[in-house]
């Protein structure tokens, strides 16, 4: 086997259209914002930590990347590729050594604190491995324990180890070995689902993403299966039954929920209390899970308190992330085919002229929006605003909640206008997006002291610049869905 | 001209482009009333892209496309009534029963014929209670084509319809289409690659290859109008320019697909000596265009 194309095999992979582009757009911007906080270190003599940070980041986004490389070895297995498969595998060990290697050798020769600043590289480059091999429930448990471990460390007076610590070196192999190890187990574990398909739950994050292959004609999504939606997994009893009723042209607006399908069916009562019975066990469960962490006598009376204001709103602000994320996949995924429904809509009789058509689309679209995010965003502010009389907090919450529908909204606004958002671009804007709205509503609500200025400050400043960057990508898409003939023109 | 006058599919210079790769390079061609055309063409030759575009569910990068006489960007209800598609690969409502699908795509349609529907589902053995996702692939396409069917369309657009149907239920599809187009006058266009059902049922052929359209015309007219025209090293460069694929051999031997010009006649460069023409089958006129 050459090592040259081991090597390469990485950068060939089905991930990227134009990877090394990418790659080193991303290591340009990065080494620059190191290079810049580590020359203004008089300023702040910190700057070596924040070059670190910068890095670390730039080698989880070089993660997830590898990470999603288990596609191409699924597709190695199923066409019987054993060579294939373990050149794949070895192809990600080899790249993550070596991003590694290159990004801390620099810094190590550069900056006077070597062993923390590579330590945290090797934490950035585990984190976004894993976050592409881990099922959907181990990274969504992971943003609930986070804060719980949080406040549990802040009222337990186990203070966070800075990286200077020396101690830090247990903080980064306690991280990275277990990283490396679960990614490991769930490399083996995709591939031997390579042939059948894999619940959406349990499913790594990186294959619930369309994938094309880089065709013009978008398949289905590999671990679907025959299906092609991934929601006819789950048992029979909880498929979604759809009220049909008397939906048709004399109902314009049911009908185009039924043919939209997913998040947007109408279902029938039975099939609604069916479908939301789980998540209110599994709310119930955690409340019961998390009962002995109440009574526990370690726990400050400060930190209790914030764990019990906290939570209720983090979880409301989990649903919420969730909702949002699913509608937003499931338009993309039906605009991507187009052997789907939008070809049957768009030769639909009966549903009046191009412009009453695209009205009606975005009223159901953004319907969703109005009726559940918004009101479900002002019960979260409430009840925040009545448990902390801090109007900061407050304000925090609202603009940080207020990302999802912003979000969704521009996701609406670029499909219809059939905006050429590479695949690639929606994964940074979901992790981006994950990345401020998990961390901000962590600092809006479980913060003990809420948060330092400095963090505080941060937050604020990275919710309005995804905001500014939505309204940008909803504003190119709704102009450009205004030149177009219909609506129902999918992506090519 | 009124709308029963007009052709029901007319193609006017449509050129496509996706990323880098031109699917279609100036298409021009017009669907007669009553027609059964089939649409020839290796993969990726553009069959799908044209269908698309012919119906309105792309916008091509240049010209434009009519059906039954508007454009196909913005059709309006009342020919939407009167067309029917089936894509290649059937995908749309994956969370209905078939049942389902049909209750709620039939109120959209006039002329939709719920007695077809139920025949054709106990004759063709389409399972009705399952969501369409868990049905195979050759089930998906039944059900898609008898919603194609059931609505009783002046205009049927079928994009490769036999590829992921059995022998028995591809002589079922080819017989309801040729009962359609002979009883009920519909047209037909239909994609495919395999000549055998084109010669089935077809009325009028299309080739179209790397996104140009290199044929058109009645099926019983092919052997008549074209031919494999072999010419010996010496008289290569006598060959023709007009003509339809041309491959060179080792030995500086030509071999050409040409038509017979406006008034009938074959090139001049059939006559030159040593020079050999060949009457074609439709199969060996595709390989010999499209290889």
């Amino acid at each position: 086997m050459k090592m040259r194309l081991v090597f390469g095999l990485a950068w060939r992979g089905p991930n990227l259209h134009k990877p090394w582009v990418v790659a080193f757009a991303a290591l340009a911007m990065c080494s620059a914002a190191a290079l810049v906080l580590h020359t203004t270190r008089p300023l702040w003599p910190a700057g070596w930590l924040g070059a670190g940070v910068v890095l670390a980041l730039w080698l989880a986004a070089m993660g997830v990347l590898l990470g999603s490389m288990v596609r191409l070895a699924v597709e190695a297995r199923r066409l019987c590729l054993p060579g294939l498969e373990r050149a794949t595998a070895l192809s990600v060990c080899l790249n993550a050594l070596a991003l590694w290697v290159l990004t801390a050798i620099p810094l190590a020769v550069l900056s006077a604190h070597p062993a923390p600043l590579t330590e945290l590289l090797a934490i950035g480059l585990a984190a976004g491995i894993a976050y592409a091999l881990l099922p959907f429930w181990v990274v969504a448990l992971a943003l609930l324990l986070m804060p719980l471990l949080q406040t549990l460390t802040e009222s337990l007076r186990w203070r966070g180890i800075a990286p200077q610590d020396p101690r830090f070196i247990a903080v980064c192999v306690a991280f990275v070995a277990p990283a490396v190890l679960f990614s490991a187990w769930n490399w083996r574990r995709v591939l031997q689902h390579a042939n059948r398909p894999i619940g959406w739950f349990s499913r790594p994050i990186m294959l619930s993403a369309t994938w094309t292959g880089g065709s013009p004609t978008p398949r289905a999504n590999p671990a679907d299966g025959v299906a092609g939606v991934s929601g006819l997994q789950i048992p029979r009893w909880l498929q979604p039954q759809v009220a049909l009723h008397e939906a048709g042209p004399a109902d314009p607006l049911r009908a185009l929920r039924i043919a939209l399908g997913g998040p947007y069916s109408p279902l029938t009562p039975a099939s609604t209390l069916r479908r939301i019975s789980p998540p209110l066990g599994a709310v119930g469960l955690l409340a019961l899970l998390f009962l002995p962490v109440f009574v526990h006598p370690g726990v400050s009376s400060k930190g209790l308190r914030a764990l019990i204001l906290g939570l209720p709103v983090f979880g409301l602000g989990i649903v919420l992330l969730i909702g949002g994320l699913t509608r937003a996949t499931h338009l993309v995924r039906r605009w991507h085919l187009s052997g789907g429904e939008l070809a049957v809509l768009a030769l639909l009789p009966g549903s009046g002229a191009a412009r009453e058509q695209a009205a009606r689309l975005r009223r159901v679209l953004f319907s969703r929006i109005r009726l559940r995010q918004l009101p479900l965003i002002a019960a979260t502010v409430l009840i925040e605003a009545l448990l902390t009389p801090d109007v900061n907090r407050t304000l925090l919450l609202a603009l940080v909640l207020g990302l999802v529908p912003a979000a969704e909204a521009a996701v609406v606004y670029a499909t219809l206008g059939r905006v050429a958002v590479p695949r690639w671009g929606y994964g940074v804007m979901t992790a981006i997006g994950q990345l401020v709205f998990v961390g901000g509503l962590n600092v809006a609500t479980f913060s003990v002291e809420f948060a330092s200025d400095g963090l505080r400050h941060a937050a604020f400043a990275a919710t309005l610049l995804c905001y500014f960057g939505f309204a940008t990508l909803s504003g190119l898409g709704r102009r450009a869905a205004q030149r177009l003939p219909h609506p129902y023109l999918g992506l090519d | 001209m009124s709308e029963s006058n007009c052709a029901p599919l007319v193609a006017q210079g449509l050129w496509h482009t996706y990323e880098e790769h031109s699917a279609l390079r100036g298409v021009d061609f017009t669907v007669e009333a009553g027609s059964v055309l089939g649409l020839i063409g290796r993969n990726g030759a553009g069959k799908s892209t044209l269908i698309r575009a012919l119906l309105g569910l792309l916008v091509p990068s240049s010209g434009c496309a009519l059906v039954l006489g508007e454009p196909a960007l913005r059709l309006t209800d009342r020919i939407k009534e009167r067309i029917a598609y089936v894509p290649q690969q059937p995908e749309a409502f994956p969370w209905l029963t078939a049942t389902q699908m049909f209750a709620f795509v039939g109120r959209f349609f006039p002329r939709w014929d719920d007695a077809f529907v139920r025949a054709t589902l106990s004759r063709w053995d389409v399972p009705t209670g399952r969501p369409l996702a868990k049905l195979s692939p050759g089930e998906r396409q039944r059900v898609e084509l008898i919603r194609a069917l059931a609505c009783r369309p002046d205009v049927l657009v079928l994009d490769e319809p036999a590829a992921a149907l059995d022998p028995v239920a591809r002589r079922d599809l080819l017989r309801e289409v040729a009962l359609r187009a002979g009883e009920d006058g519909c047209t037909v266009l239909f994609s495919t690659h395999i000549v055998s059902d084109l010669e089935r049922v077809a009325s009028q052929i299309a080739l179209l290859h790397a996104g140009r359209l290199l044929l058109h015309c009645a099926l019983d007219d092919t052997k008549e109008r074209y031919a494999r025209l072999w010419l010996p090293p010496r008289h290569a460069a006598a060959a023709p320019d007009a003509a339809l694929s041309r491959r060179a051999h080792s030995d500086g031997s030509l071999t050409l697909v040409v038509g017979r010009g406006a008034r009938g006649d074959w090139p001049p460069a059939v006559q030159l000596d040593g020079a050999r023409l060949d009457a074609l089958g439709l199969e060996d006129l595709f390989v010999e265009i499209a290889a």
